[in-house]
């Protein structure tokens, strides 16, 4: 069985002429998984995966068509599993076993697909690089002394090094697309609210959306159209195309790119793919124009404020007494105390405690309700540049993955690899990142990837220029 | 500025236990944050829709939204202590 460029199809395709089953195609990813433990991908994986291909298999042969049926996927370690471990990577929530199943597995599982393991994250889905994990660093399968980023880099890990066919991610402010750019893999995050948040461990709850990662934009597409749809359990969710509509096929779709925006910070092997990749566009028949999005640099400053006073809130439900962790003191405020001080991480302490001061008396209006209202210009920005082209064009991330502990002790640069990524979740729209090619650094080849955005409800934008970009025929 | 003491409050107020010596560290982080973000004072939002505009809450229906019992014994084999079913906790009086 080839694992090399194998997509949803492909495996679909060869399940039903007998080629091979999901049971072996579960046991191959199992066997990638255990040759390369080092990696850290999968905090676990479960044991009752060949049992679930084997239930896949019985219905492929009984004429399931559904091409997810019987497909290995990993499953980041904040979404939900019944009756699985869910910790987001947290000391906080050990033990803590999943009592219902989020919406997005109940949609892959009545699709038939095979959950094989969770992988592994930053700390609450806090961070770019996996360091953050209170299960050790996931490394690089392209780099092992280098972060596969984060915050779902175990998902991106585990695809690069072969360990599943699809993975699931969540994004808050570019964790599916950071990652999945360090690995050379696809990776999408939804327009806020075509997927429902329903079961999804809460980080910034006005930013957050669960997406595929994948070695395909069609792979992409499939897991998108299988996850997506109203959930009465999320009120944020949408029927996005009864709200935006449906995006029209163009005969020539134009992108456009924020050139002033490229400037500052962007490593030069980056800048160098990314004009390459202009010139492949522009080869392939789309038109490039440039744009201008007076504020779309001021994202990430809005988003460190808006994310914190989010994460200050959401974490609040996890105080030692309920489920997860307890730490006993004298008093029961000791025992909050003592339960969250041990139980969160460096970063989701300084989170915490960020948001608490820009929520604080004094400075509310100053840093959260200026941020809301930064926010709402830079939607509109985006509404009106929407309103010329299709797609705005951008480098996923400025630099390469970078080195283990580079930047672990300076959370500002940290936070600076998110800057091309945060605008879609603060605008809440979609935005794909595509493999792009490599750079060699010291002897590695690195993947590099571009970032690709569209209007509310324009998927099926970013999955046009994906395909024709990636070369898949459609 | 943001000081040792201004840490102290706002980890209380998060319910967090703090060691001293990361406190300096967790400033210094606070104030280089902080800083990044104050470029946003510059942004003219005059013509920005307020929050009250933008944002509304939607609820669910106040109706029993699903059996009794249901979920109870997965809940409660997840708290940290339980005795017939009820969450152990401290006596606060």
């Amino acid at each position: 069985m080839e694992l090399e460029n194998l997509t949803i199809r492909k495996a679909a395709k060869a399940m039903r002429s007998h080629e091979y089953t999901s049971e072996d195609l579960v046991r191959a990813y199992l066997k990638m998984i255990e040759e390369n433990k080092d990696i850290n991908a999968y905090l676990e994986v479960f044991d009752d995966a060949i049992e679930e291909a084997k239930k896949a298999d019985i219905r492929i042969k009984n004429g399931e068509s559904n091409l997810l049926c019987g497909i290995p996927i990993a499953v980041k370690d904040n979404i939900l599993i019944e009756g699985k471990r869910v910790t987001a990577a947290s000391k906080i929530l050990e033990g803590y076993v999943a009592t219902y199943d989020s919406t997005v597995i109940k949609k892959m599982r009545e699709a038939g697909a095979v959950f094989i393991g969770r992988t592994n994250m930053d700390e609450f889905a806090m961070g770019g690089s996996t360091e953050n994990s209170a299960y050790g660093v996931t490394l690089n399968p392209h780099d092992k002394t280098r972060v596969p980023g984060g915050s779902s880099g175990g998902s991106a890990a585990a695809l690069a090094m072969k360990g599943a066919l699809i993975a699931l991610g969540t994004d808050t402010g570019g964790s599916v697309r950071q990652p999945a750019s360090f690995c050379g893999v696809v990776g999408l995050k939804p327009t806020y609210g075509a997927v429902s948040r329903y079961g999804l461990i809460a980080m910034g709850s006005s930013l957050d959306q669960a997406g595929p990662i994948t070695y395909s934009v069609d792979d992409a597409e499939i897991v998108f159209n299988a996850i997506k749809g109203k959930d009465e359990k999320d009120s944020t969710s949408l029927q996005v195309e009864e709200v935006f509509g449906e995006t029209p096929k163009k005969e020539k779709i134009k992108i456009g790119i924020p050139r002033s925006f490229l400037k500052e910070g962007v490593h030069e092997s980056v800048l160098q793919n990314f004009n390459d990749s202009v010139s492949r566009l522009e080869k392939l028949g789309f038109l490039i124009s440039d744009i201008d999005l007076p504020n779309i640099e001021k994202s990430l400053a809005v988003y460190y404020v808006l994310m914190p006073a989010e994460v200050s809130t959401n974490l609040s439900r996890f105080d030692g007494i309920r489920y997860g962790k307890r730490v006993e003191g004298n008093t029961l405020l000791e025992d909050y105390e003592n339960s969250r001080g041990s139980g969160f991480g460096v970063e989701a302490r300084r989170r915490i405690i960020l948001g608490n001061y820009v929520l604080s008396h004094g400075y509310y209006d100053a840093y959260y309700n200026k941020s809301l209202a930064v926010r709402e210009i830079i939607k509109k920005e985006f509404r009106e540049v929407f309103l010329s082209v299709d797609a705005i064009l951008t480098p996923t991330t400025p630099t390469p993955a970078f080195k283990i502990g580079e930047k672990t002790n300076d959370p500002l640069s940290m936070y600076l690899a998110d800057i091309f990524t945060t605008p879609a979740n603060i605008a809440g729209i979609p935005a794909i990142s595509l493999p792009s090619g490599f750079v060699e650094v010291e002897g590695k080849k690195l993947p590099l990837g571009i970032q690709l955005m569209s209007a509310h409800g324009g998927e099926n934008t970013l999955f046009s220029i994906g395909k024709a970009f990636l070369g898949e025929v459609e | 500025m943001i000081n040792a003491d201004d840490v102290k409050k706002l980890a209380k107020l998060g319910r967090l236990k703090i060691n001293d010596e990361e406190i300096p560290k967790l400033a210094k982080d606070m104030e280089s944050i902080l800083h990044y973000v104050s470029s946003l004072e510059k942004v003219d939002v005059s013509e920005a829709k307020t929050r009250d505009e933008t944002l509304l809450n939607v609820m669910r229906n106040d109706i029993e939204s699903h059996e009794a019992d249901l979920f109870t014994k997965v809940i409660v084999k997840n708290m940290p202590a339980s005795e017939n079913n009820y969450l152990s906790v401290k006596k606060i009086l």
